[in-house]
């Protein structure tokens, strides 16, 4: 008999979380109807993994989504109303991600999606917020063909020209000829990352001597080193396609494994966790990422002050950064047309030209969903990333490269 | 007197069984017509996991294998099922390979149906490859070879690039999966499931879960039946593999890893480990939970809340009702709650 007050309490439970969100539902519904009422707030809903792989970059994405939503309602709003943002945490789970999507554009009402700093993530939300209409913008996943796979906006520049950027400089400018690839096999970004830096390094005249492989969770690249150093006579540098996880331990790895050949990375390097892990081996890593923390820009400077007021803490990785110009850019694009109606702020978007975002100048080229944007050059010096150079991409690599 | 009663609980068994289907699906019709669409997914997604609990109940619920392979079986199944259903017009964009002649050339793309039930079957062939050397083992060896075997299929789908897309995962797959689909699997996997344990195939079972040897003295062949509910639990796996992957529209490798194993593994263990409704009910908890906390979490700001709460929800099943919400408290000595079952019934 217990049994069964066990699931007549069971059933019960269901029933009223059913009413639970049968009544939160149809009450949303009714406030959809009359204009008036949606219309006085604007709601950009979040999707990111706060728990789990990601969170590291989907959480500073998200506390910064949050400082420019202060940010805009203490400057007025945007015409006149004022902004607010849900965040939903989809805890790196397919059916999650789905069914928050689904929730954001049917019982949340959102004007606009920003979510994920990573491809997998934004491929699988996007398709089903771009069936409603509504805006989906990526703060991070550099993936160009996001837009033709999903309709999303980048908020980034994509893998393709940070690949050329570092391989123009390795090779113009340093000289170097040779080069050995180690390529995280586990990792998309890390994937198409490589295969734009080896076309793009081909193109200008260099030659990759052998490509190498790891996994995303290993803690010894010993085997890898090793290869490297038999080989270090005919490799002038090495770029690794790593992420914030791995790359201190790797440099720290191949400088005591004896190897001085510089070591170039991507934005996946830009991370506190270099310095932190690598100690003195960090010094002299070259890597592409999206702005510099130590900038002396007056917008970076109130920027990282607002973060660090809000948050306790300065902000952690550019992904943080461009959490809040994927904001920025919604705002834009709402005053830019006018409306905050989801299905013109698409055409807004396009509109945008010369917004002056932390992250540096964001223009979208007529039919482009990926801006034009410069990439940051930086060396890791003392502990902190310092600025080479911001350049603009000369070659651009194919997109189809990248599966 | 004895046949009679018999025969007549016998038929007010499938009656009843006939009864609560169709309930079931007015239910899940007046569910569809009235709720957003947030909701039915819900309730869609927990007839998919209706499907992979229940299966995983047959091989660790009811032949004692304590199985941690079941999500190697569901990637399978949805890799296999994405890959056939693949639109033709999708492939170029995405880099997928285009179906070789012998499954329809390469200006095909299969129907929902079909591409289910054969990721079923390769799952259900791996199960039966890999049960071979894997079953002999006991206990812990067991659990922890299948997830060897889990781990195995995850690594495969990561490193057979031009067949998976490696780590970058399937993306855009259409989503076929709806209500009808996910419940009418359901049912069918429940009813297999409960078919089979009524069986002399069911009881050969449950006595290998209580004593190997014991039953091997009745001359019961343990390898020939723990296969059998090995190669079952994994055919039904697949499928719920394929009904996920055409939920979520998207599927990776890892996706197919640790956490949807435990997921599982606490929805069994949760509502009951070898009883028909305990996986159910499992299921239902389980997943409702995660949904009712999310605003909560939200309001909060306390990310991973809902995790805890499993966590404690699992603690405290374990500490107060280890047999599962629905399980039944052993009668005795070990095995003593399975007499009733074992001796009452003939089929």
């Amino acid at each position: 008999m217990k049994r069964v007050t066990l699931l007549v309490l069971l059933i019960a439970f269901v029933c009223a979380a059913g009413m639970l969100f049968a009544s939160g539902a149809p009450t949303a519904e009714k406030e959809a109807k009359p204009a008036a009422v949606k219309e006085d707030v604007i709601k950009i809903g979040v999707l990111m993994n706060l728990t789990g792989p990601w969170a590291s970059i989907d959480g500073p994405a998200w506390n910064s989504v949050q400082l420019a939503v202060k940010d805009i309602n203490d400057a007025g709003g945007i015409l006149g109303k004022k902004v607010d943002a849900i965040c939903i945490d989809t805890k790196a789970d397919e059916a999650e991600t789905v069914s928050a999507a689904v929730r954001l554009c049917e019982t949340e009402n959102v004007n606009a999606v920003i979510g994920y700093c990573d491809t997998h993530w934004v491929l699988t939300a996007a398709p089903i917020v771009r069936e409603y209409g509504i805006p989906f913008i990526t703060p991070g996943a550099t993936h160009p063909r996001i837009p033709e796979r999903s309709g999303a906006w980048l908020a980034c520049f994509s893998d393709a020209a940070q690949a050329s950027i570092v391989a123009e400089y390795a090779y113009k400018e340093k000289g170097l000829r040779t080069v050995s690839v180690w390529i995280d096999n586990a990792c998309d970004f890390s994937v198409a990352c490589c295969a734009f830096f080896e076309d793009a390094f081909k193109h200008f005249g260099g030659k990759v001597v052998y490509e190498d492989y790891f996994e995303t969770d290993w803690t010894d690249y010993s085997a890898l080193v090793t290869r490297l150093k038999s080989r270090q006579n005919e490799t002038d540098f090495v770029y690794v396609g790593a992420i914030p996880g791995n790359i201190g331990i790797i440099v720290k790895q191949i400088r005591e494994g004896g190897i001085t050949m510089p070591i170039y990375s991507e934005d996946g390097a830009d991370t506190p966790l270099l310095a932190e892990v690598a100690g003195r081996h960090a010094e002299g890593v070259i890597i592409t990422s999206h702005m510099t923390l130590e900038s002396k820009e007056p917008n970076v400077v109130k920027y990282i002050k607002g973060y660090n007021a809000m948050h306790g803490k300065n902000p952690e990785n550019a992904f943080a950064a461009l959490g809040y110009d994927a904001t920025m850019l919604v705002a834009e694009a709402i005053k830019k047309i006018g409306s905050a109606e989801p299905k013109k702020i698409s055409a807004g978007l396009s509109l945008i030209k010369e917004l002056k975002g932390v992250t540096g100048t964001i223009s979208y080229p007529a039919g482009m969903q990926v801006p034009n944007k410069t990439v940051a050059l930086l060396e890791s010096k003392g502990g902190k990333f310092l600025l080479i150079k911001n350049a603009a991409p000369v070659y651009m690599p194919p997109k189809e490269i990248a599966k | 007197m004895f046949d009679i009663r018999a025969t007549f609980s016998k038929v007010d068994r499938r009656l009843m069984a006939v009864i609560l289907i169709a309930v079931l699906f007015l239910c899940l019709w007046v569910a569809s017509t009235a709720f957003s669409k947030y909701i039915v997914f819900i309730i869609t997604l927990i007839g998919v996991y209706i499907v992979a609990s229940a299966s995983l109940n047959l091989t660790n619920g009811y032949t004692g294998l304590f199985s941690l392979g079941h999500a190697g079986f569901m990637a399978v199944g949805a890799y296999t099922s994405a890959l056939l259903t693949f639109p033709v017009k999708g492939r170029e964009i995405f880099v997928i390979p285009k179906l070789p002649m012998f499954l329809g050339g390469p200006e095909a793309a299969w129907p929902f149906l079909p591409a289910l039930v054969m990721g079923g079957v390769f799952a259900a062939i791996l199960a039966a490859v890999v049960g071979l050397p894997v079953l002999r083992l006991r206990g812990h060896y067991l659990s922890v070879a299948s997830l060897g075997l889990m781990v195995l299929v995850t690594a495969l789908a990561m490193n057979l690039r031009n067949l998976t897309r490696g780590s970058i995962g399937i993306n855009s797959i259409p989503t076929y999966t709806n209500i009808w689909w996910a419940y009418g699997c359901a049912v069918v996997t429940v009813y297999v499931v409960w078919r089979v344990v009524n069986s002399s195939f069911g009881r050969a079972m449950k006595a290998i879960r209580e004593d190997e040897i014991a039953a091997r003295v009745q001359g019961i062949n343990p390898l020939k039946y723990k296969l059998l509910a090995f190669t079952i639990g994994a055919f039904f796996a697949g499928i719920a593999g394929g009904l996920y992957a055409h939920i979520s529209g998207a599927i990776r490798p890892y996706a197919f890893s640790f956490n949807l194993t435990f997921q599982i593994v606490i929805m069994v263990v949760l509502g009951g480990q070898g009883t028909i409704s305990g996986p159910i009910v499992g299921t239902v908890l389980v997943t409702v939970l995660r949904y009712v906390l999310k605003p909560l979490e939200e309001a909060l700001g306390v990310y991973g809340l809902v995790e805890l709460i499993y966590a404690l929800l699992l603690i405290i099943t374990m500490l107060r009702k280890p047999e599962g919400i629905m399980g039944r408290k052993s009668g005795g000595p070990r095995g003593g709650r399975w007499v009733g079952s074992l001796g009452g019934k003939k089929s």
